[in-house]
């Protein structure tokens, strides 16, 4: 009878641990793979042991400006400053548009921009590493394009080119 | 007890198989899970991108034809130096203000070409033109105005032409012909003749309008030529080519020459008491030649192409030097200026002294020109006191005739003044 119950404990016992190693894997194993696939959303991600911020799209500083200037039929560079707020570096996995291209309001006769934001291939190439809680210039060659459609008002303005962007580490 | 046995071992390999299920669900789930990357996607922002802009246009530079006014400019780019995709040019009546006018010609529209056209079909005025580069709907800012570009339309009248009347051996490699037109205006001069050949030249009008040139007409054939002139004014306006500026001219590039010389007893020309073989009053030379001769170029009072004879009391002095050498002098009063030359007599018709022939009234010696028989004809007159002939009789010989320099035919040719033998005779 002992043996027996023994056994039935240990049936018990090993009942048991399946089912909580059968939970934990599957509380571990959904928090990954939350982690792993969600692109979009609030920007904050979620893991299983620790929380990473949304990097940010943030206001330019002094000293920032294109190198390349736009021209009918003709490309040229974007820029967007990006703040990792997180006590780890990341990488900047990704840019996307997110809206319609318009021009500063000191141009505000230009309405047709003809201005196309073209999303680079994600990953980006070269990557992009934001250091721990710093803001860094990304300049996205090439990415931004005008058509021969764009109004004269449109010499000389900064277009404002609405992204998300995500991060990944 | 093999039975006790079977059921003892069974719950010990559902054990085992759970735990093996167990670490093959943590391996198999927690481990994957572990190695995925954290992520999180950005609640939005902006990038940016910035627009280049067209540069002001080059003021263009102008020049003037006719009614066309050609620009050329430097070629227009970016501010950060990329080239621009075409142009506009317009023009205005005045440097500032006013009213924009579109350029014609191969500047109409946006052009692509150059940097450079042509506006055509200009109005007359004076114009002011810009440029401004386009690039697709992009203007660049319109250049300055350009210097003025003076347009006239009006095409200048027929110049004057003035030629000579004869083109002669002196002058045929350079004829001078000049006229009036349009200061500044270029002149386009046409020499023809008779079979049409011709010969062009361009000068052009100096400040005042006058022009110039000095046109080579020896491959012309001899005869009437024509001249016709077209000017084209500074603004490129030409003249009317079927109602041009015209003169005319004659060439004779024939040099004249000496074709006979006579000695003449009075006896055959009316004279009494004349003997044949001497010097006597009434005898005379006659000088025949190719052409006729310029008149005025014998005697200055003399008319060019008419007859003319200087017979008055003492006007002319016929000479005959020691070596039988026939000379005369005519009176200042008569010819301000005479040319006429020496006639070697071939034989011997001096005897002493000054021997002169002069006289006055019908005894006076004369001069006399026949422009159609084309002769020069002295005639002696009374002997001057001083002097006496041979009186041996001189039979018939050959004379010769050496022309003064400066005897012309109507051309102006000159007659050559080498000695030019005669004809066997005698006075």
């Amino acid at each position: 009878m002992q043996s027996t119950r023994s056994m039935l404990r240990g049936t018990r016992l090993a009942g048991s641990a399946s089912a909580a190693a059968a939970a934990l894997c599957l509380l571990a194993g959904g928090g990954t793979a939350y982690a792993y696939w969600a692109t979009t959303g609030t920007g904050t991600g979620a893991a299983a042991a620790a929380t990473m911020h949304a990097v940010t799209v943030d206001a330019f500083v002094a000293g920032d400006s294109n190198r390349t200037r736009l021209v009918p039929g003709g490309t040229a560079d974007v820029i967007l400053r990006t703040s990792n707020p997180n006590a780890f570096a990341v990488q900047l996995y990704s840019v996307a548009p997110n809206g319609a291209v318009t021009a500063d309001p000191a141009h505000a006769g230009c309405t047709t921009t003809g201005v196309s934001f073209a999303a680079p291939a994600a990953p980006l190439a070269p990557a992009v590493t934001i250091p721990a809680n710093s803001s860094l210039l990304v300049t996205l060659p090439g990415t931004a394009s005008m058509s021969a459609q764009s109004q004269s008002a449109c010499q000389g303005a900064t277009f404002k080119v609405p992204v998300t962007v995500e991060a990944r580490r | 007890m093999s039975h006790r046995n079977t059921r003892q071992a069974r719950p010990r390999l559902r054990s085992r198989v759970a735990v093996i299920v167990a670490g093959v669900a943590l391996l198999s789930w927690a481990g994957p899970g572990a190695s995925a990357f954290w992520t999180a996607a950005s609640n939005g922002g902006s990038a940016a991108a910035a627009a280049d802009a067209v540069a002001a246009g080059a003021t263009p530079s102008v020049s003037v034809s006719a009614g066309n006014v050609s620009l050329a400019w430097n070629a227009g780019t970016t501010l950060a130096g990329r080239p621009v995709s075409g142009y506009k040019v317009a023009r205005y009546a005045s440097t500032s203000g006013g009213t924009k006018v579109p350029a014609g010609g191969t500047c109409a529209g946006t052009i692509t070409a150059g940097p450079g056209c042509t506006d055509q079909g200009v109005p007359t005025g004076t114009w002011h033109y810009t440029v401004t580069p386009v690039l697709a709907q992009w203007n660049g800012t319109e250049s300055a105005r350009s210097a003025g570009a003076a347009v006239d339309t009006t095409p200048p009248t027929a110049p004057t032409v003035v030629a000579p009347a004869y083109v002669n051996s002196t002058n045929v490699t350079a004829v001078p012909v000049s006229g009036t037109t349009e200061p500044g205006a270029s002149i386009a001069l046409t020499a023809k003749d008779g079979a049409a050949h011709t010969i062009t030249a361009t000068v052009t009008a100096n400040g005042s309008g006058a022009w110039n040139a000095a046109v080579n007409l020896s491959t012309l054939n001899d005869g009437a030529l024509t001249y016709s002139a077209v000017a084209t004014d500074t603004a490129g306006n030409q003249g009317n080519p079927a109602t041009p500026g015209t003169a005319s001219s004659v060439k004779d590039v024939v040099v004249p020459t000496v074709t006979k010389i006579a000695l003449a007893d009075a006896g055959t020309t009316g004279k009494n008491n004349s003997t044949r073989g001497k010097l006597d009053p009434g005898d005379n030379v006659t000088i025949t030649f190719f052409e006729a001769l310029d008149a005025s170029t014998i005697c200055t009072a003399w008319a060019a192409g008419a007859d003319a004879t200087l017979n008055g009391s003492n006007q002319v002095t016929v000479n005959i030097s020691p070596a039988n050498s026939l000379s005369v002098t005519v009176a200042g009063t008569a010819c301000a200026t005479s040319r006429i030359g020496a006639v070697a007599l071939g034989a011997t018709y001096y005897g002493s002294g000054t021997l002169s022939y002069g006289g006055t009234g019908v005894n006076a010696s004369a001069l006399s020109w026949n422009a159609t028989a084309k002769t020069l004809t002295i005639t002696l007159g009374a002997l001057v006191p001083g002097g006496s002939p041979s009186n041996a009789n001189q039979s018939a010989a050959a004379p010769s005739f050496t022309p003064d320099s400066g005897i012309k035919d109507l051309a102006g040719n000159s007659l050559a003044i080498t000695p030019v033998s005669g004809s066997s005779s005698s006075f």
